[in-house]
Order: C-alpha cells, then structure tokens, then sequence
C-alpha cells in the first residue's frame, strides 16, 4: 500500500520532539478527519468570490459618477423582479429573487442574470437534449405489467416524463449499510469480464477506494473497459495523486463540472447520482459514496447509516444508458451504447422497477414529481429516511394530509449533523409536522445518509434528498419499485432502526439566537 | 508493516492512559484486537492503540453503531463532568461582579458626598455585600443539585456504555487471532489479555470509581435506569 492507500492521518510518523498536549477526551478516533482538498475549495471559493466582487463592482462603479445610471438601475431591478414573478420556478424562491433583487437593486439583477440556468446554461442543456434524442432508442417503451393502480400511474409518469422504460424481471436485494453495500460491489467488481462504469458525486482516497482500486488496477490489465466519472466537488478528498495511478492503470476517469472555473450558477448543478454497473448485467445504486465514512471505517458525524440496491436483470440497461449519456455529456464524444446493452441474466419476476434520474437537463422536476406521486398513494403506511429536510409547501401539505387522513407517517432524521446550518432547518421544518400527527425520528449518535420513501405498496431508493437542491439543482438516479422482497427489506430495516432513535413528542424549544438563526436560514432554504 | 486491507478494518485510536485497560476491554467486546499499543506523540496523557478486526466479522453494522455509541458515551463523561457547574459559577461570578459594582458606587457616594447621598452609599455597599451573601447561599444550593443531577447523568453514561458493551459480547465473534500473525506485535501484555476478552468485558461494570474517573466527585447514585439505548 502506499501513500494514497493508507488511512490518511498517521501519528506513527509525526515527529517525536513537536510539542504534545493533552486532550479533553478520554477516546480519541485518529482517523476521523481528511483535510485533502480544503485548500482547493477555499482557494475556488475566494477566486469565485474575487469574480463576483469584480462583477459587481464594475457593474456598480458608474452609479457614483452618475446619478441617472442609479435610475437605470432601480428601473431594470424592477423589471427583472416582474420577469421573476412570470418565471417558473417555485413561489418561494420566486419570493427570495424578487426581495433580493429590489433590496440590492445595484447588483441584484446582475447576480439573477448569472444564476439564471435559462441563459447560463443553455448550451449545457441543449448538448443534453441531443445525447437524450439520439440515445431515446436505447430506452425502449415499456408498460407495466402486473403493477397495481398507483404504482402503474408512477410509471406512467416516467415513461412520459423522461423515456424511463418499466421494468419487470429484474432481481433486486437491499443493503442497509453502505459496508455491506460495497462488498457486494467489490464482489461484483472482481467477476467483471468486459466493462465497469462507475458513476459518484464524492469519491475520496483511503481504504474503501484502496479495495476498489486493487480490483479495477487487476481488471484494467486484464483489458476491461473501466470508467469512472465523479463529481469536483463531492469529491474534494480524491487526491491528484491517485487519480494520476488509476489513469496509469488504465482507468478511464472524467471529472463532471470542474471546481474552478469562471463564476456561473451552472456551478451549483452538481453530479449527484451513485452508480455501478458490471457487464451490463449487475448495476449497484443507493445513497452511498466511495469515502471511507459511508463504511463507517471513519468516523466524521458519528455512525454513518446508509443503504444501497443491487439489481440484475432488465432494470440494469437504463442505468448503462444514464450512465453512458452522462460519460458521452462530459467526453464530448460520440458513443455506441448497443455494446453495453442487453447483456442481462434472464431472470423471471413479476415485480416492476423503475430506475429513473432527474437533473437540471431536465425541465420537469423529475424527483420531486415521484416522491408526491408514492406520498399521495400511501394508504396504510409511509416511512422517509432522508439526511435533510427542506420540502417545498407541495410536499409539506401532502405529508400533513396523509398523517391526518389516519396513514402512520413516520420520518427517520439524523441527531448528528454534518451541515449545521441545514440541520437547524431541517429539524425545524419536522417538528412543525409533530402537531399534525408526523411522527419524527432521530437516529442517536449518527447521521442518516439513507434516502429511503416507502409506503406498502412501493419503495424508492436512491440518491434524492428531501431538499430543494435533490428537487431542482442536482443530477440524481432513483430506483422505484414493488418487489414484495424489497419493500419486506425497507421496512424490516426501518424497523430495527426505530428503537435506536429519539422520537420527540412536542417541538425542540429554541433560544432567541437559534430562532433568528432559523428564521434567516428559513428565508434562503428556497435556494439552499 | 503491510497491513491487509481486504480482510481486515483497521482502527487506530488515542486513550486516555489511565484509562487505557478499559477502554481496550469494550474495544475487544466490540471484536477488536490491538495491534500496537505506543506512547502518543501528540499528546502526553495518552497512548496511541492501533486495533484490527477481520473485514467479514458478523453483525458488522450493529458492531459499528454500537461503538460509535460506545465512544461517544464514554467522551461525554467528560464534558457532563466539565459542565456539570456552569450554572453555579456563572451565579457566583454574577454576584460578585455586583459586590464589586455596588461597593465601588457606594463607597464613592459614601466618601465623595454628604447628608441623604452619603447615607444612600452606605446603604448600596451594604446592599452589594447582602447581594453577594444571597449569591453563595444560591452557588451552594444550586452546586448541590449539580452534581446530584450531573452525577445521575454520569451514572446514565455509564450503565449505557454497560449495556452497549453487553450487547456487543452477544453479537461479536470471539478473536481467534489474537496477537497471531501480527506483522507489527502488540505489547505482550495486552495482548494475553486479549485472549480473554469475553470474560473482560462482562466484567466491566460500572463503579463507583468511573464517575470520579472523570472529575473526582460524584457518589454513585442508586434508582433509577438509566438510558440502555
């Protein structure tokens, strides 16, 4: 092993005459942090913040020499604040733009204008649409067959919204940690015989990537096709070094969305699917990225809960498909995808599954969509294990209806955060639930990665958060599905989960510094 | 030292010395078993233990969640026992910044005027010392009631870690290899106690012993159970 490999922080090498301390803390975890890549995202965060200030202060710099360009700018303020209201985004964040843009009436506009995904991300979208035109065929119509009402009006949906076929004959297990999730993909990994395409917002160098890399290095020589695509930012602590080594072993490794670079809100659309596929004939999917945390071999905020899904047969083509339009988006590159498709076991199951992603290429908000259609169809049960909760008012209202028509809901939420300030939110915008009969769940001493919704009829599993950026802003891939097995799986593992969380009766009293902090978070969470 | 990463999880932890006996017995509960035990390098009260455990051990995930639970139990002894007189202190400090305040402006009075104001300095001095009497009668009263409520929650902690460490022997596999094949040997010493580590761990109870562990000065309370997770 060497350098990369090696958990990243040793004490056995510091230098016996630096100065030592003494520590507040009776047990100490000495692999718990990984600073690689801090310096790279200040660094990206003060060249934006450099360009922005530019942007700005050009944009502004007149208004002191004239005082007519002062008018000019509170005129094109308010006409920006109008074609806001006309937009089609959501109403609360149309409600943040337009206060934003009248309040900083001198750069307000200017800053929209970036961030508008209309104008600045265009050209983006329209090379999406293409790869999405000229590989639709791969995508083959598909009804479900079997399916019950709800379930078939799901698919439905997908099959209108983004060609996303209805699979049935696919055989599919559930694993309720990310440690048991990547065995089953390191033993997948070692059968591979022709390609692996590998697909995650965050990888990082240490043991977990170490197993994977021992693997790929062996399958690279042996002349399988490896691709790997990762996210810039999700992937922070995946070191130059090592991705240097996977290239010299053969590897092919994309980057989608480089950190830095010029300042565009393009930037905040981020990669954040989880994706393996092997041979075309197993693919992997779940909330779980390639960091030493999601195995819990490191500690960062406490037990690290996660959840993955192994699926063969039928379901496994559409995610060769994601994955290729995905690899042929940040190649620039033609691609035959029939090679790497059809090459799936032959297995009988009358259960359907649906894996489907949603991102900004498209303009329906593909996720969102599905997490209210599986709420609107609970009848008896719907249980929810998401990291963050920061729902618009659509599904806020959706969840209240069905915990007062009489359906047990119950939403499984981290007690440690990772973020702290969505924490804040996202406890807030549960506990609100509390009086109407939603009951809360926090995990004690670990944070909940999973995303998980599940009702009796139906279970989605995959990468989408509960939040406005999952919903709007991020590349994500889900699972939906009505194996029986898969739903006994969900439920089994949300019930060995509920007696190791705290379930509040009333809502956390907050403090005067808490409440103002909320009530400003509160206001942006639109954007957040 | 090559270490083998696809059968075995490693884990390197700093502990407190004094408590590092224990700390290993929940450690091996949980399937560990340490590889190197050294003096830390960064910090002088403690020892750097470097543990292992086979990759494909059983009940995997209950193991880790438990000891996440374990460690943070254990830590947050700690800070109850660091935090458990906030309130009182900040009662004192209050009352003699008071004391300060009202004697300063009264002895000013007393001294600089004559007549009703001078009388209203003796008047404010003697309030500051009244001020700061009530402060330490509070400071005495509330330091009681925080240790009797800090000591219970140390008490929690403990009977917590008790039941966490009691479910991993059920869950956790006995080490075969214990101090076997090591590329880097342990210290002889706690590796023969390895050997018995089942033993070891159900013989950790909590005592009287682990609150003062912490700070020095809570009895152990008897009643109520605590938290068992």
């Amino acid at each position: 092993m060497d350098k990369y490999m090696r958990p990243l922080r040793s004490l056995e090498d510091r230098s016996p005459f630096r100065k030592r301390f003494t520590e507040d803390k009776i047990v100490k975890i000495r692999t718990e942090h990984n600073n690689i890549g801090l310096f790279k995202t200040c660094f990206a965060a003060f060249v934006i913040l450099a360009q922005l200030g530019i942007i700005i202060g050009l944009g502004t710099l007149p208004a002191l020499a004239l005082r007519w360009y002062l008018l000019f700018l509170m005129a094109i303020s308010v006409v920006t604040a109008l074609s806001v209201l006309s937009s089609h985004r959501n109403n609360q964040a149309k409600a943040v733009w337009v206060l934003f843009i009248l309040i900083f009436f001198f750069c307000g506009f200017l800053i929209y204008f970036m961030s508008n995904d209309k104008y600045m991300y265009a050209r983006s979208r329209r090379r999406y649409r293409k790869i999405y035109q000229s590989s639709a065929k791969y995508l083959p119509e598909r009804a479900p067959q079997n399916a019950s009402a709800e379930m078939a009006q799901v698919c439905s949906y997908l099959r209108r919204a983004g060609g996303f076929p209805a699979c049935v004959n696919t055989r599919m297990e559930y694993y309720p940690s990310g440690a048991r999730l990547f065995d089953a993909v390191l033993a997948s990994l070692k059968e591979a015989e022709d390609f692996v395409f590998i697909e995650y917002y965050a990888i990082a160098d240490g043991v977990l990537l170490s197993r994977i890399f021992d693997v790929l290095r062996d399958k690279a020589a042996r002349g399988v096709d490896v691709r790997i695509i990762y996210d810039d930012v999700g992937s922070r602590a995946f070191s130059h070094g090592m991705r240097k080594k996977l290239r010299a072993a053969g590897i092919k490794v994309k980057v989608y969305s480089r950190l830095l670079s010029r300042f565009t809100f393009a930037m905040n659309y981020r990669d954040h699917r989880k994706m393996v596929i092997v041979d075309g004939k197993v693919a992997y999917t779940g909330g779980s990225n390639v960091a030493d945390e999601y195995i819990n071999e490191k500690h960062m905020h406490g037990y690290w809960k996660d959840t993955g899904l192994r699926l063969e047969g039928e379901a496994v083509d559409p995610m060769t498909v994601f994955f290729l339009r995905q690899w042929q988006f940040v190649t620039k590159t033609e691609c035959d995808y029939s090679p790497y498709l059809n090459r799936y076991e032959r297995i009988f199951s009358p259960y359907t599954a649906v894996p489907y992603v949603g991102g900004p290429e498209y303009e329906l908000t593909v996720c969102k969509s599905v997490f209210e259609s599986v709420i609107s169809s609970a009848r008896d049960k719907l249980y929810i294990m998401t990291p963050y909760f920061i729902p618009d008012d659509s599904i806020v209202q959706a969840l209240v209806n069905k915990a007062l028509s009489g359906v047990d809901v119950r939403i499984i939420l981290p007690s440690v955060p990772d973020k702290y300030y969505v924490y804040l939110v996202t406890r807030d915008n549960a506990e609100k639930l509390l009086k109407y009969g939603v009951k809360i769940y926090y995990y004690r001493d670990s944070f909940v990665h999973s995303k998980l919704v599940m009702t009796e009829s139906c279970a989605v599993v995959g990468t989408v958060n509960f939040d406005m950026r999952s919903f709007y802003q991020q590349f994500e891939n889900s699972v939906i599905t009505d194996d029986q097995g898969v739903i006994a799986s969900v439920a089994a593992d949300f019930y060995n989960t509920f007696p190791d969380c705290d379930c509040p009766e009333k809502p956390q009293k907050n403090g005067f510094f808490r409440t103002v902090a909320i009530a400003l978070l509160r206001f942006v969470s639109p954007l957040m | 030292m090559a270490r083998d990463y696809n059968n075995y999880d490693y884990l390197a932890v700093s502990v407190k010395s004094d408590q590092l006996e224990r700390i290993l017995q929940c450690y091996r509960a949980l399937g560990w078993t340490e590889v190197t035990t050294v003096d830390d390098r960064q910090y002088y009260d403690m020892k750097y233990v470097r543990l292992r455990r086979p990759h494909f051990i059983e009940n995997k995930d209950r193991l880790q969640y438990l000891q996440v639970r374990m460690e943070t139990a254990i830590n947050s002894l700690v800070t109850i026992t660091r935090r458990a007189h906030v309130k009182s202190n900040l009662v004192l400090a209050l009352a003699a910044v008071a004391l300060v305040c009202m004697a300063a402006a009264g002895i000013w009075l007393a001294l600089a005027f004559e007549g009703p104001l001078a009388v209203a300095g003796v008047i404010i001095a003697g309030c500051g010392v009244l001020v700061m009497i009530a402060g330490l009668i509070a400071y005495g009263v509330l330091r009681r009631r925080e240790k009797k409520a800090a000591a219970a929650r140390v008490m929690d902690k403990l009977r917590l870690t008790q039941s966490l460490i009691t479910e991993a022997v059920a869950l956790a596999p006995v080490a075969a290899d214990a101090a076997e094949g090591f590329d880097d040997e342990a210290d002889d010493g706690l590796n023969a106690s390895a050997e018995g580590f089942d033993d070891g761990a159900e013989d950790y109870v909590p005592s009287e012993e682990d609150g003062p562990a912490a700070d020095g000065d809570y009895p152990a309370p008897s009643g109520e159970e605590g938290d068992n997770g």
